[in-house]
């Protein structure tokens, strides 16, 4: 046997190993001559008016725009047998009247009636009671993602975390709900004008933090009687390549970030749990083979007609709150502030000594600095 | 694709020239020498006829004692020409294939010597026929190079269960009913031999054997006998003895006993790496892969690198793709019977050294050799490679597997013997960390034989096979939801076969076999104590299958032969378990459960019985020519659920029950066989048709793991295979390999009236085990005795898929919706790999033997799509801002060359 060691010792193994599995994007050539409606709605316990979209499916190697179904019959039905009708709103959006106001516990059926005749109608959607998660707090973390050249990277930022459900009973199963939280970033650029001064540009740009749809947990796995910690977001300390063009920097490391909490149905958590499995596949070798997203939306007329999307009926509670990442300590403060609704935009104003009125490029006074800061904003 | 399409033929015209460049070398080389009157020994006629026939001798000039010849005599056909030499000079010539010829001193005594039409040795006069219940051969083995007497040669007929030993003079005796056998020779060091003889009376029969270290191993894969293509009744079936799995290309550094077999006419890979293999069209799962009489559930080490099947210790595979004896059931597909060596003459170590694994085995003969133990064993070191991948998730991972093997037979006496046979397989991957699965298949089995008399004989064998799998996942955020999911699969086997010859025309095999089934499809667990999940258990299954079954092999006439069985299986399904009934005239969806059922510990749910007719028929035209047919049907009552594209450890199997019925397989072939130049080139074309009944299919995103409605995910199916397969193989000379073409089709249809339990609207659909087109070349070139060289082309339509064929948003996010199922194909496939293999050694006595092997997998470097997927992806360099695209995933895009070094000592 020594003999043996000896000569395996001296085996010299080489051997260049490149198993370079890898992907590439993929151009099939696709045929399908399939016209197919989507339906994009969504409403709420809130006073209204809702939008319905409707719009036909693109082929998939398609580059054209949307498609809006247009000139379409649509009415709203509930559990009470009102009916309501919605108007045309042009470019494929149907509005609800304003006598069109969801009640918690009410079912709410659409019908859609298409100018080729065809006859959609939804399944039911009950309208469930709203719920509000208990706290938040938030993690001081990393977290990683690939690059452009297939590297690992790694960006310091916090998990911001929800407990919810406290008061619901061990025995009963959870509200289901899903999250939308969105942050709005203030930063600032400097453009030179033809004096010595430049033009000041502060910006608010808001980010959808997750491409997925954030549900609740399925309860039936755990013993808990609440979720101790439900991961809302991860937000990071720096937003390079989060989408910003030209940020000289930003004004601050503080983010405002509003939360809407929808509570919502069976049909609903069912459905999104679906469009999950399509967001979130990774093209490994145990993927599923695939997943067809099927909505709550039928035709009445013709049953083996296909279509698309989901007419949703869920709950709404909304809050906001300021997030301020300290990377001294590693610690993350959360303060509640008023929910606004802010759209992305900038101020634009002229660099100004102290004690002079900032205007902006057409000579309006700006009222003062404070409007071009939120007095929201800073809290700390 | 323009470019792969131009590539192919090209490729493929190149190698098939160079297959059969040879013969028509040959055929130029037939040329007349003018004729002189010069008087030549030996030594001199000898290289001219090496060079006309390329051809090689062996010799000892002694011998010839200075004898001369004619030189002229070189010009005519080479069998008279050695007649005349044999004739002068009382020498015996052998012919050890047909390029090398070993001149010995000693003749070779066959007092019948002759050969019937078969090409089968024949033993007595054939007149004797039916005189004789019992008869005595006996004779000597020597070495075809030196004429030395061989002591302790094994002389062994499985068929009997017959073994015998030459004394110290080299001679041997058996005792046997008559009847047609293979023999098979086996002496340590030198190649194993096995004979086709046909036994009518007593006679005294010499064999030789070949020192296998002076022996071009130049046979690849072959059968048996020569001719067993031609004069076996079945067909359809794909043997590999000892000589033919040691030629197995050595690709990936390893001889991979499933991955070879998948270049065989009918059989297809699950993919690169992919150890899974399709048969005629079939999954995975309608594969029965016994080793040692017990069922392997999964075959394939991590990420499907290898198989879990150790190469080394292994005797011979036996696949079949049709015409499935009696003696066999449980899966529709195919058997794949993997026997393990159990003849040690004496203490023997074999081993290799690869890039991703390491491996070694013992064999050894105990207790005066009336005990032979074999002990197996490889362990991988693969985390390297996953660290130089490209993907950043799989970078982030380990893996790792080891498989053991143990195999002890004892002879008690010349009528019993028993064996015993155990293995444990492990596999382990981490993937990011965070989810970590682990599988692991423990195999046992022990086999007792027993002689009654000369005309009946019986094998026991009892048999256990489990196999499990688990996924843990620990979240960081939360560390009180981690969990555990475990599977496990557990079979018992208990096999009463007997075979029993009442004449030489008959030879009857009957027996029972029972099987218990127990499954464990899921149960969720907390990972530790300190974790909040509760634990929960999908519904175990329990089944038990029995079946009775009866074959004769009748020998009509020397022409006409038939194997006609017929096997009764019966299925129950036991409680205790939980059924749900569904509404009746509505689709079988989880909504429409109307009742839930709950059962007893082992009360019968239900009970499946199925009558399963089997028979082959051969009718040889001549001795190279034979026609065969042949019809089986095979119930199933085990399935894999599994929606992945190969098999995974989040797949279960499942039973039949009152929801899912048994696999139903009727299947009919049709073969023509011929072989050339004395049987030097086998040439055959099947055809074949397979209908199928009750086949599972999957809605859209169904739910496997912890569904305890599973049953309404699972979609009844019908549906057909059919196919052609081309086979043409060569077996001598320096060039061997055989080149096969399959065109073959596997369809599938849903049949049920409710929309909602339909695919692509019950129209027939590719399964996606569909390809049409499969062409396979496959050689090996013997450069010099030290060097040899063998490349495998493959090329095969590419897989069904099911591809997005709309895009539309919802909810401020893009989703997709996916074409009709299978509607779209990958790309074709084609990949030439391609080994060099240098043996250190050619020397009989030297003890350590080692082998360098470099191969090269992927010539050409042809990127040949795994899968195609769709998936969101990073845009550019965020992590927020996401694409969506659909992508092909490579497996091997380049060269991938790996150098291995085999031993043993």
């Amino acid at each position: 046997m020594s003999k043996v060691i000896s000569k395996i010792g001296l085996i010299i193994l080489t051997g260049v190993m490149f198993f370079a599995s890898c992907t590439e994007i993929y151009t099939p050539k696709i045929d399908s001559a399939a016209q197919v409606l989507v339906v994009d709605g969504l409403i709420t316990n809130e006073s209204g008016p809702f939008t319905i979209k409707l719009s036909k499916a693109n082929l998939y190697n398609s580059t054209s725009t949307v498609i809006s179904v247009t000139s379409a019959k649509l009415n709203i039905s509930d559990n009470l047998n009102q009916t309501f009708t919605l108007t045309d709103n042009g470019n494929g959006n149907y509005i609800t009247p304003d006598n069109f106001k969801p009640k918690t516990g009410n079912t709410y059926t659409l019908h859609i009636e298409t100018v080729n005749g065809n006859i959609y109608e939804s399944k039911p959607q009950e309208l469930v009671t709203p719920q509000s998660y208990d706290s938040i707090y938030g993690i001081h973390t990393y977290n990683q993602y690939i690059g452009l050249e297939n590297q690992l990277k790694t960006i310091m930022g916090s998990n911001i975390v929800l407990k919810l459900f406290k008061s619901v009973a061990a025995s009963d199963s959870f509200p289901l709900c899903r999250f939308s939280p969105t942050i709005t970033v203030q930063y600032e650029y400097w453009e030179p004008s033809d004096s010595a001064w430049f033009w000041i540009h502060k910006c608010w740009k808001s980010i959808q933090l997750n491409d997925t749809e954030n549900l609740t947990e399925d309860k039936s796995h755990s013993s808990n009687a609440y979720i101790p910690a439900h991961l809302l977001c991860f937000t990071p300390v720096l937003l390079e390549g989060y989408g910003m063009n030209e940020p000289t920097g930003l004004v601050d490391t503080h983010y405002y970030l509003r939360i809407n909490q929808y509570t919502i149905n069976r049909d609903t958590y069912d459905f999104y749990t679906e469009a999950n499995k399509q967001l979130t596949t990774t093209g490994k070798i145990f993927d599923p083979i695939t997943s067809q997203l099927k909505g709550n939306m039928s035709c009445i007329n013709n049953p083996t007609e296909t279509v698309l999307g989901f007419f949703e009926v869920s709950s709404v509670t909304k809050s906001a709150v300021v997030i301020y990442q300290n990377l001294g300590s590693l610690t993350v403060n959360i303060i509640k502030v008023p929910y606004l609704n802010i759209t992305d935009g900038e101020i634009e104003y002229k660099q100004v000594k102290h004690g002079e009125t900032p205007v902006d490029k057409n000579g309006n006074i700006l009222p003062d600095y404070v409007n071009i800061t939120p007095d929201w904003w800073t809290h700390f | 694709m323009k470019e792969n399409f131009s590539k192919i033929p090209l490729i493929s015209l190149i190698v098939i020239l160079l297959l059969i460049s040879p013969f028509i070398h040959a055929q130029n080389n037939k040329v007349t020498i003018r004729d002189t009157v010069r008087m030549v020994v030996f030594d001199s006629l000898a290289p001219r006829l090496e060079k006309i026939y390329h051809i090689k001798f062996y010799y000892k000039p002694e011998w010839f004692n200075n004898k001369l010849f004619r030189e002229s005599i070189a010009g005519l056909p080479l069998e008279d020409c050695l007649t005349i030499v044999k004739r002068l000079t009382d020498l015996n010539c052998i012919a050890i294939n047909s390029g090398r010829y070993v001149f010995v001193p000693v003749h070779l005594r066959n007092y019948s010597n002759r050969v019937n039409r078969k090409g089968v040795l024949i033993i007595g006069e054939e007149y004797d026929s039916g005189k004789f219940s019992k008869v005595e051969i006996s004779g000597k083995v020597i070495d075809t190079k030196t004429g030395k007497l061989l002591k302790n040669v094994s002389l062994n007929i499985d068929k009997l269960n017959i073994s015998a030993k030459t004394d110290r003079t080299g001679n041997y005796k058996l005792s046997l009913p008559t009847g047609e056998y293979i023999l098979r020779l086996n002496y340590p060091g030198y190649e194993e031999d096995d004979r086709s003889i046909q036994v009518s009376g007593n006679g005294i029969v010499d064999f030789e054997l070949s020192d296998k270290t002076i022996k071009l191993p130049e046979v690849v894969i072959r059968d048996k006998a020569k001719d067993l293509n031609i004069i076996r009744s079945q067909m359809s079936v794909i043997k590999l003895n000892t000589k033919a799995l040691k030629e197995l290309p050595d690709m990936l550094g390893e001889k991979d006993i499933i991955k070879s077999v998948t270049l065989l006419p009918g059989v297809q890979s699950t993919g690169e790496f992919g150890t899974g293999f399709f048969v005629r069209g079939g999954s995975f799962d309608q594969n029965l892969i016994l080793v040692e009489d017990v069922p392997l559930f999964n075959s394939s080490h991590v990420f499907g690198l290898n198989s879990t099947i150790n190469p080394d210790g292994v005797k011979n595979v036996t696949l079949l793709k049709g015409g499935v004896p009696a003696k066999y059931g449980e899966r529709v597909s195919s058997v794949m019977d993997i026997r393990l060596d159990d003849n040690a003459e004496k203490l023997q170590f074999k081993g290799g050294i690869g890039l991703l694994d390491s491996r070694i085995n013992l064999e050894t003969p105990l207790f005066d050799k009336k005990v032979t133990l074999l002990v197996g064993g490889r362990t991988s070191y693969s985390d390297w490679l996953l660290h130089a991948m490209p993907d950043a998730d799989l970078k982030n991972s380990s893996a790792s597997f080891y498989d053991l093997n143990t195999f002890i037979t004892a002879r008690f006496d010349s009528r019993n013997s028993l064996s015993v046979f155990g293995y444990v397989s492990n596999d382990n991957f981490k993937l990011v960390q965070s989810t970590t699965y682990q599988y692991d298949n423990a195999l046992l089995s022990a086999r007792f034989s027993h002689t009654f008399s000369d005309k009946l004989y019986s094998v026991l064998s009892l048999g256990w096979s489990r196999y499990r799998s688990n996924i843990s996942e620990r979240d960081s955020l939360n560390p009180k939801d981690a969990y555990n999911i475990a599977f496990s699969t557990s079979y018992y086997d208990a096999k009463l076969n007997f075979s029993w010859l009442p004449s030489d025309k008959h030879t009857i095999d009957f027996g029972f076999n029972s099987i218990v089934y127990d499954l464990q499809p899921g149960l969720l667990s907390p990972l530790d104590s300190s974790t909040n999940i509760i634990k929960q258990t999908s519904n175990s299954e329990r089944g038990l299958e029995l079946a009775e079954y009866i074959s004769d092999n009748i020998n009509l006439s020397p022409r006409l032969s038939t194997e006609i069985g017929l096997r009764l299986s019966h299925f129950a399904y036991l409680g205790p378990n939980t059924v749900y009934t569904f509404k009746e005239n509505a689709a079988h969806t989880a909504e429409n459960i109307s009742d839930t059922l709950n059962y007893k510990n082992n009360s019968i749910i239900n009970l499946y019985s199925s009558l399963e007719p089997r028979i082959s028929l051969r009718y040889s035209f001549d001795k190279q020519s034979s026609v065969k047919f042949n019809y089986n049907r095979i119930s199933q009552f085990i399935n894999l659920i599994s929606n992945t594209a190969i098999m995974s450890p989040t797949d279960v199997y499942k039973l039949s029950n009152p929801n899912v019925k048994p696999l139903v397989c009727n299947q009919i072939g049709i073969g023509y066989f011929r072989n050339f130049n004395k049987d030097a080139l086998e040439a055959s074309v099947e055809i074949y048709y397979k209908k199928l009944d009750n086949i599972i299919e999957y809605r859209d995103g169904a739910t496997i793991m912890m569904n305890k409605t599973l049953d309404a995910d699972l979609l009844n199916a019908s549906g057909y295979n059919y196919g052609v397969e081309f086979y043409l193989k060569k077996n001598t000379g320096l060039l061997t390999g055989w080149l096969s073409y399959t065109y073959s089709r596997s369809l599938r249809h849903t049949t049920s009236s409710f929309a909602q339990d339909q695919i692509n609207g019950n129209n027939y659909f590719p399964s996606s085990f569909d390809s049409p087109n499969n062409l396979v070349v496959n050689t090996n070139y013997h450069l010099s005795r030290r060097w040899r060289a063998a490349l495998i082309f493959n090329y095969s339509t590419g897989k069904p898929v099911t591809l997005p064929e709309l895009k539309y948003t919802y909810n401020g996010k893009q989703y997709i919706y996916y074409s009709e199922r299978n509607k779209y194909r990958l790309p074709d496939y084609n990949r030439m790999d391609l080994a060099i293999t240098y043996e250190e050694t050619l020397k009989k006595k030297q003890k350590w033997k080692g082998s360098w092997t470099l191969s090269i997998l992927n010539v050409y470097g042809e990127k040949n799509p795994y899968s195609a997927f769709y998936k969101y992806n990073t845009q550019p360099d965020s992590p927020l801002y996401r694409s969506f695209n659909l992508y092909n995933l490579f497996i091997i895009e380049r060269p991938i060359p790996t150098l291995t070094y085999n031993f043993s000592f």
